[in-house]
C-alpha cells in the first residue's frame, strides 16, 4: 500500500497505518535521530517519541504536505529539546568529539580481500569523521547523503532557506574534509 | 598594461577560487543551473580543479556507503504498544469529558426539576427549621450549591479512583 494511503488511513484512527509506517521508516528514522544524538538508548526513546507525536499531530497535518520532511521536522525538534536538556554544549556550532572509537556497525568480522579492506577502512574513517562534527553538520550531511533528501526537503525539515541549506552542507564537507586530512593524511580521496 | 594584465590575472584567480568553494557542492548535486554551468565551463580548462572535484566524489561516495546501523530488534514492536496505550489513554478521556458533560447538563435539569418537588415535600420540615420557601432565589442557591458539592466530590472520588486503577495497571 502506498505511503499516501498509509497516511490517509492513519488520519482517520486506523492504528494498522502507524505499524505501518513505523516498519516503512524504522531503518531511515532511526539513523537519523542515532545521528543526532549518538546514543542508542536517546535514539530508541526519540524514536518512539516522534511516532507517539505523529500520531497526536496527523489530524493537524496536511496532506498536500511532504510527510517524510514533516516526519523528520518532528524527529529533529524532539532530538534538539531532548540535547538542550541533557547535553547543551552538543549543540554548539564549534563542539567537536575526541572519541575515536570504532562504530560497532563498522568493526571486521572475518578478514575480507583487500580492497574491501581498503573500502571499509575509508568507510569507517568517514564515520568517525563525521561523528566529530558538531550537530549542525552532522545532521545536513545525514539528511542529504544518507537521507537522500533534495536541498528543498532538508530546508523544510530545518526550517531553514535554500541558501541557508546550501552554506551549511558546503561547510559541513569542508569541515568533514578538513577532519579527514588531520586525522588521516596519508588517506587520498580520488 | 601591466596593470591590465595584473587586473586580468586577479579576477582568474577571484574566478578559479570562487569555483573551489562550489566543488563540494558541485560533487553533492547541489547547484543551480547557472552555478552549474560555470563550474562545467571552468572544469574543462582546469585539470587541478577537475582532480578536486573527483576528490570530493569520491568522500560523497564514501558518505553514502556508511553502512545504517542496526535498528534495536523490539524497537518497532514497542513502539507500536506504547502508540496503542496511549491511544486507549486518549479514548478513555475523551469518553470522560463526554460522559462528565452529559451528567452536568443532565444535573441542572434535574436540579430545575427537582426545585418545585422539594418545595412540595419539604414544605412541613423546613419551616421548622425556619427556612421558609418565601425566601425563594437564596433556598434554590443553597440547594443547588449543596446538590454540586455532593455531586464534585463524588466525581473526584471517582476520577482519584481511576486514576489509582490507571496506575497499578
Amino acid at each position: 500500500m502506498g505511503l499516501e494511503a498509509e497516511v490517509a488511513r492513519l488520519r482517520r484512527g486506523d492504528l494498522d497505518a502507524l505499524a505501518e509506517l513505523v516498519t516503512r521508516y524504522q531503518h531511515r528514522l532511526y539513523r537519523y535521530l542515532l545521528r543526532i544524538v549518538r546514543q542508542p538508548a536517546e535514539a530508541e526513546d526519540l524514536f518512539q517519541q516522534t511516532w507517539l507525536r505523529v500520531a497526536g499531530q496527523i489530524a493537524r497535518f496536511d496532506p498536500r504536505r511532504n510527510f517524510e520532511a514533516w516526519l523528520f521536522t518532528l524527529a529533529r525538534n524532539l532530538a534538539i529539546d531532548h540535547l538542550r536538556r541533557v547535553r547543551p554544549e552538543s549543540l554548539e556550532e564549534h563542539e567537536e568529539r575526541h572519541s575515536w572509537a570504532t562504530p560497532a556497525s563498522l568493526r571486521a568480522s572475518e578478514p575480507p580481500a583487500l580492497d574491501v579492506v581498503i573500502a571499509r577502512e575509508r568507510t569507517q574513517q568517514l564515520a568517525e569523521a563525521m561523528d566529530a562534527l558538531p550537530m549542525m553538520y552532522r545532521e545536513v550531511l545525514a539528511l542529504r547523503f544518507e537521507e537522500e533528501m533534495k536541498l528543498e526537503e532538508i530546508a523544510e525539515v530545518l526550517n531553514a532557506p535554500l541558501s541557508t541549506v546550501k552554506s551549511r552542507l558546503r561547510r559541513a564537507l569542508e569541515n568533514l574534509r578538513t577532519g579527514l586530512d588531520t586525522r588521516f593524511p596519508k588517506t587520498e580521496w580520488q | 598594461m601591466t596593470g591590465k594584465t595584473n587586473g586580468k590575472t586577479n579576477a582568474k584567480m577571484t574566478e578559479h577560487d570562487d569555483i573551489r568553494r562550489l566543488l563540494s557542492l558541485a560533487a553533492a548535486g547541489a547547484l543551480d543551473a547557472t552555478e552549474d554551468q560555470r563550474v562545467s565551463a571552468h572544469l574543462r580548462a582546469c585539470s587541478a580543479c577537475a582532480a578536486e572535484l573527483a576528490s570530493w566524489q569520491a568522500i560523497e561516495a564514501g558518505l553514502r556507503r556508511i553502512p545504517t546501523p542496526q535498528v534495536p530488534a523490539d524497537l518497532v514492536a514497542r513502539t507500536i504498544a506504547r502508540a496503542q496505550m496511549r491511544f486507549a489513554e486518549e479514548s478513555d478521556r475523551r469518553s470522560e469529558r463526554k460522559v462528565l458533560a452529559l451528567i452536568t447538563v443532565f444535573s441542572w435539569i434535574l436540579v430545575a426539576l427537582s426545585w418545585p418537588l422539594a418545595q412540595l415535600l419539604g414544605h412541613g420540615w423546613l419551616s421548622l427549621l425556619g427556612l421558609g420557601f418565601e425566601q425563594g432565589w437564596k433556598n434554590f442557591a443553597v440547594f443547588t450549591a449543596l446538590c454540586w458539592i455532593a455531586g464534585a466530590a463524588a466525581a473526584i472520588l471517582l476520577a482519584m479512583r481511576r486514576d489509582r486503577e490507571r496506575r497499578i495497571a
